[in-house]
């Protein structure tokens, strides 16, 4: 137990920052492609693989956030933008990545899983700060 | 271990500035450095073959043996193909609109219905290939620019031909071409940018296939073994049905310009193309389509002062539209633009960016040019000797 509580917490800790990362350029690119459509900044396959990437990361985050029992907006927060990337899945698998809205959508995610990987960091350390105060060596899930 | 909670904040953040390079150093290098400007790695995958091509034109704007040597307005292209080997037929090549206009006069010549204002710059007449290159400033849509038009007629659609490289410049494009096509360049703009696989999905040069689309997503433009040009949206776009008709030349940089009954588009697809790149204006090129054998190039100079101390602001994707209606394309579609937009004729350059050197390097550039006999058409046998309908 001790030990999967370990592992939760390292990729608990590492995976927040991987998504901003990734929200960060994709929001470079989301920019960039409006300033020049035809550099294909988002309609590309390499583009396509981050995207499915930061998707299965935030999915991820998503799953340690209501094991570890965040507040009830952040979960708001995460069920938001768990539905906008549905809905790009869509437009990719129906090879329309490149249809308009698809594009603003992949701007919003950018700015709202960015939004929510900076809550979860805020959120643990704060956390791990008052287990620390009162005692506790890690924090373990209430179950 | 909790990273979040052992490091202080300035280390998270710096994590993440870090982070952040990681994933944009290789986007960029594969993106921008390796699609763009690698290596030319490809191989051609597939050749259309043609069957019999038709002479695409015939008719009196090509150099006979007996208008070579004497005025002949109204005979056409001479088909005994004894007195062609036998005299031996040498191009024309004129500079200056007063010789080109007497020229066609003396040889009852119907120079291309240049717009109003335009002056004729050079001209070239041979058996195969004749082409007027006119220019005009004016204001488009409120904007002054100064468009060159070449207007070429060619008897065989091998003579219009592209030249597909890795970042060079004009001149080596061309150089390239002549060397590849064993005769001169009379004409070369650039092209597509299809070394960019971003944007350019399909290639197809002179006949072998060396991008097979995987996804269409911008305007496409073909020109068939006949001589036909068609441009189709990605919609209309079928691979396996253009492949079918034996395409000769497949450009993927658009937008189409001309609607299908010939009509200046002023909506261009929001999609593929940045809606402010099209109507701001920049220096630009396009492809025109007449007939079969009957193409325009077209070259807009723009972001730099013109021979006359002037500024040339170049035009907007819906002027150039307007102006490819205006000289009486049916079909129009959009080249690469900007710095790219370059033009050469008869050893000379035609439209560069003259405040920079050296100029932006191309990848590919459409051509009209002579090209040796072994890669000519094989003439047909003829049972009769009939002249030219």
């Amino acid at each position: 137990m001790k030990k999967r509580n370990s592992a939760v917490v390292l990729i608990g800790g590492v995976i927040p920052h991987l998504i901003l990362a990734l929200s960060v350029v994709m929001l470079s690119l989301f920019i960039l492609d409006r300033f020049n459509r035809a550099m294909n900044f988002i309609v590309n396959g390499i583009t396509v693989w981050m995207i499915v990437v930061w998707f299965a990361l935030t999915a991820l985050l998503k799953i340690i956030a209501v094991y570890e029992r965040v507040p009830k907006p952040m979960i708001f927060l995460g069920c938001l933008t768990t539905g906008l990337s549905f809905a790009v899945l869509i437009f990719i698998i129906a090879g329309r990545l490149g249809a308009t809205a698809a594009r603003y959508m992949i701007g919003a995610l950018s700015v709202l899983d960015a939004a929510f990987a900076v809550t979860f960091i805020v959120w643990r350390r704060r956390k791990s700060g008052e287990t620390v105060s009162s005692g506790k060596t890690d924090a373990a899930p209430r179950q | 271990m909790d990273i979040n909670r052992k490091l202080p904040v300035w280390a998270l953040i710096l994590i993440d500035i870090l982070l952040v390079a990681a994933i944009i150093l290789p986007f960029a290098y594969f993106h921008h450095v390796r699609d763009m400007w690698g290596p030319d790695d490809e191989q051609a995958k597939h050749s259309y073959t043609h069957g019999e091509t038709p002479d695409v034109l015939t008719g009196d704007v090509f150099l006979t043996a007996d208008a070579s040597t004497e005025p002949s307005p109204t005979t056409g292209p001479s088909d005994d193909p004894t007195t062609r080997s036998a005299q031996e037929i040498r191009p024309v090549s004129l500079k200056g609109d007063r010789e080109i206009r007497a020229y066609a006069k003396e040889h009852g010549l119907t120079l291309p219905a240049a717009v109003d204002g335009a002056s004729y710059d050079m001209l070239y007449r041979s058996e195969n290939i004749f082409t007027v290159l006119y220019s005009a400033a004016e204001k488009l849509n409120g904007y002054l620019a100064k468009y060159y038009v070449f207007d070429v007629y060619v008897k065989d659609v091998r003579n219009f031909y592209t030249v597909n490289s890795k970042q060079k410049g004009l001149r080596e494009l061309v150089s390239e071409g002549e060397k590849e096509f064993g005769g001169p360049v009379v004409a070369a703009v650039n092209g597509d940018y299809s070394s960019n696989k971003n944007h350019c999905r399909v290639v197809v040069r002179n006949g072998k296939l060396y991008r097979t689309p995987e996804i269409i997503d911008s305007d496409v433009c073909v020109m068939y073994y006949d001589g036909r040009i068609e441009t189709y949206t990605p919609e209309e776009f079928d691979f396996s049905k253009v492949e079918a008709q034996s395409p000769y030349q497949i450009w993927n940089f658009g937008p189409e310009l001309l609607d299908k009954s010939g009509r200046a588009k002023t909506e261009f697809n929001d999609e593929a193309y940045d809606r402010h790149i099209l109507k701001n204006t920049h220096p630009r090129t396009a492809l025109g389509y007449y007939a079969p054998g009957h193409y325009c190039l077209i070259v807009v100079d723009g972001r730099q002062n013109g021979e006359d101390g002037e500024y040339l602001y170049g035009c907007s994707a819906i002027s150039l539209a307007q102006l490819c209606e205006r000289i009486g394309c049916v079909r129009a579609y959009n080249m690469d633009g900007g710095d790219s937009s370059q033009a050469y004729m008869n050893g000379e350059d035609v439209r560069i960016d003259r405040t920079r050197d050296p100029q932006r390097v191309l990848s590919d550039i459409i051509c009209v040019g002579e090209i040796a006999p072994s890669l000519q058409r094989d003439e047909p046998e003829k049972t009769d000797a009939g002249g030219a309908e």
